[in-house]
């Protein structure tokens, strides 16, 4: 095996597999407080791609247009929360559920009609300049791209292991009831950790931008292949989601370059087949996953 | 210091609690016995606030506290132990405690200290996982965790379920100790033997109602709660009176 090819092929895989990690975390992070697996979840990192690269077009400075496509994500989040989901927490689960895909087809329309069916772009953050690791050339933006996601996940691990709100959600993680009895105001935290999941896909969707283009309809296969992520981590391991999240990317870029890239969508969603049938199907699963808690 | 006045209760359309009119003074420790369903856990449940009071009035210290959510009764000074610990099993014994101060703040690490002086196997144990803990200790940690809510009333559910008789024992003199500390307890209890010989007083619960209502020895005492609780055993007499008020002094006497 040519070694160049394999790392041009696994570090872009890395750079898109950061996104899938950020989703997959906000899936996992979303469904344990507040039950509902949120498929809106990928349409935040494209709702990040188009604002941060629409504000830099109306000559906003860069660093104003990632704050604000990262403000705009969390308060997007809580919107979603607060108008969609908190009116009807006491009806079933797969109402809910079933919201939250509304909820992304109309984010989907209304950046259609905001912000045009064209995909937009972006300079690199530090210029377009390549380097070059073991052969392979890689656009410098994607030092970016790495080092904003290790700076997020190192910020959620901090608070979810290390602050009493964090410690609340995984208490709400293990067991709701207890959690309340203990004073913990679920609904508050919900907010939190939507307005928490939107801003770091809308983050992770910004720094994406310059290697990927923002595009209104990106964020269904964001959200399908977080999605993937979260269902190797069973909705409950937030490292195994994040794992998950970084070889669906690789995995997908590997099934691009040494198959075809006709052919990676298919190569992904295969594997996700193969091992829910080998753990006994995705309903089993969302059973294990949502009804434990 | 508790006051429940024909208090009802229940979910959706059951309702669970009829009128239940019940009384903690500070410094008692009240136990409050009754069968597999009779609405035991119901009661400590709706006085914290998690199932909903669909009449009569929750007061503590003279305030009412019915209409309040979950964490403003925290506030309040309640906590409560719930039935089977419901610990957060993967989160460490600290962990644990340090959800237990989550609604009420401030002075966490004395809080902590305190708690690790009353239960030092805990202090051991404190970077453990809970759920590797044994059944006692889990007890323990559940009943360290409430009182770091630093509570002035602290309601145990079943606290004896699945110990071992010395365990039990074990258990008891803890509750005894909270309360010898200035603490009080409302404590619900299938083992009516085990808990009527550490508390004041109790109350009978039979479908969702209080039927009997006295001092503890005198219940322990009672034929008809002797019939449906302890088992039928022993004649109701003063001699039966009598070992029962050995037995409690020497269980409070920690022998
Ligand atoms: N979450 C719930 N939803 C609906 N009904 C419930 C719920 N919890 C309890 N019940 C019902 O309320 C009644 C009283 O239950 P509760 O748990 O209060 O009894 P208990 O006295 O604590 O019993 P045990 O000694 O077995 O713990 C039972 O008929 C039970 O089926
Ligand atoms: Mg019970």
């Amino acid at each position: 095996m040519d070694l160049s090819v394999f790392v041009q092929l696994l570090l872009p895989g890395l750079t898109t597999g950061c996104v899938y990690a950020l989703v997959a975390l906000g899936f996992v992070l979303c469904a344990n407080v507040s039950g509902v697996v949120n498929f809106a979840q990928g349409e935040y990192v494209m709702l990040g791609g188009v604002i941060g690269a629409s504000l830099l077009a109306q000559g906003m400075p860069l660093a104003a247009a990632i704050a604000g496509a990262t403000a705009a994500g969390a308060l997007l989040g809580a919107l979603q929360e607060r108008l969609t989901l908190a009116p009807v927490r006491a009806a079933p689960d797969f109402i809910q559920i079933t919201i939250t895909l509304g909820v992304a087809v109309v984010l989907r329309g209304v950046a259609l009609i905001a912000f045009g069916k064209d995909p937009l772009s972006m300079p690199g953050f530090s210029g377009d300049g390549v380097f070059e690791v073991a052969g392979a050339v890689l656009p410098v933006q994607s030092l970016w791209v790495w080092g904003a996601s290790a700076a997020l996940l190192a910020a959620v691990f901090l608070f979810l292991m290390h602050s009493d709100a964090g410690r609340a959600v995984r208490a709400c993680a293990i067991n709701r009831q207890a959690a309340r009895l203990m004073g913990v105001d679920a609904e508050r935290l919900t907010l939190l950790v939507f307005a928490l999941a939107g801003a770091s896909a809308a983050l992770a969707g910004v720094v994406v931008t310059p290697i990927v283009l923002a595009n209104w309809d990106a964020g269904i296969a964001y959200g399908l292949k977080g999605f993937v992520g979260a269902i190797l981590g069973n909705f409950r391991s937030p490292v195994v989601a994040l794992a998950g999240g970084l070889g669906i990317g690789v995995l997908e870029s590997f099934a691009a370059g040494y198959v075809s890239s006709g052919y990676k969508d298919a190569i992904v969603y295969g594997v996700l087949l193969a091992y829910l049938l080998a753990r006994g199907g995705v309903f089993v699963f969302g059973r294990a996953a949502l009804l434990s808690r | 210091m508790l006051q429940l006045e024909r208090v009802s209760s229940g979910y959706g359309r059951s309702p669970v609690l009829h009128e239940v009119s019940l009384e903690v003074g500070a410094g008692e420790i009240v136990a409050l016995v009754g069968a597999n369903g009779a609405g035991k856990s119901t009661l400590l449940n709706t006085v914290m606030g998690l199932v909903r009071r669909t009449q009569g009035s929750i007061r503590l210290e003279g305030r009412d506290i019915g209409g309040l959510a979950t964490p403003a009764i925290v506030r309040t000074g309640l906590a409560q132990v719930p039935e089977r610990r419901q610990l957060f099993g993967t989160m460490s014994v600290e962990e644990n405690l340090r959800m237990g101060a989550y609604a009420r703040r401030g002075d966490v690490a004395g809080r902590l200290a305190a708690q690790y002086a009353l239960f030092p196997i805990l202090a051991e144990r404190r970077r453990q996982a809970a759920e590797t803990l044994s059944g006692g200790e889990q007890q323990m940690l559940a009943i360290a965790r409430a009182n770091m809510a630093a509570p002035r009333l602290l309601l145990l559910d079943e606290p004896s379920l699945g110990l071992a008789p010395l365990m039990v024992v074990r258990i008891m003199q803890e509750v005894a100790r909270l309360r010898a500390a200035g603490g009080t307890v409302l404590v619900v209890e299938q083992n009516a033997r085990a808990v009527l010989a550490i508390a004041d007083r109790g109350y009978v619960m039979e479908n969702g109602r209080i039927t009997h209502s006295a001092p503890a020895a005198a219940l322990l005492a009672d034929r008809s709660v002797q019939d449906a609780y302890l088992g039928g055993a022993g004649a109701s007499s003063r001699a039966a009176e009598a070992r029962i008020r050995a037995r409690r002094a020497a269980i409070l006497a920690g022998r």
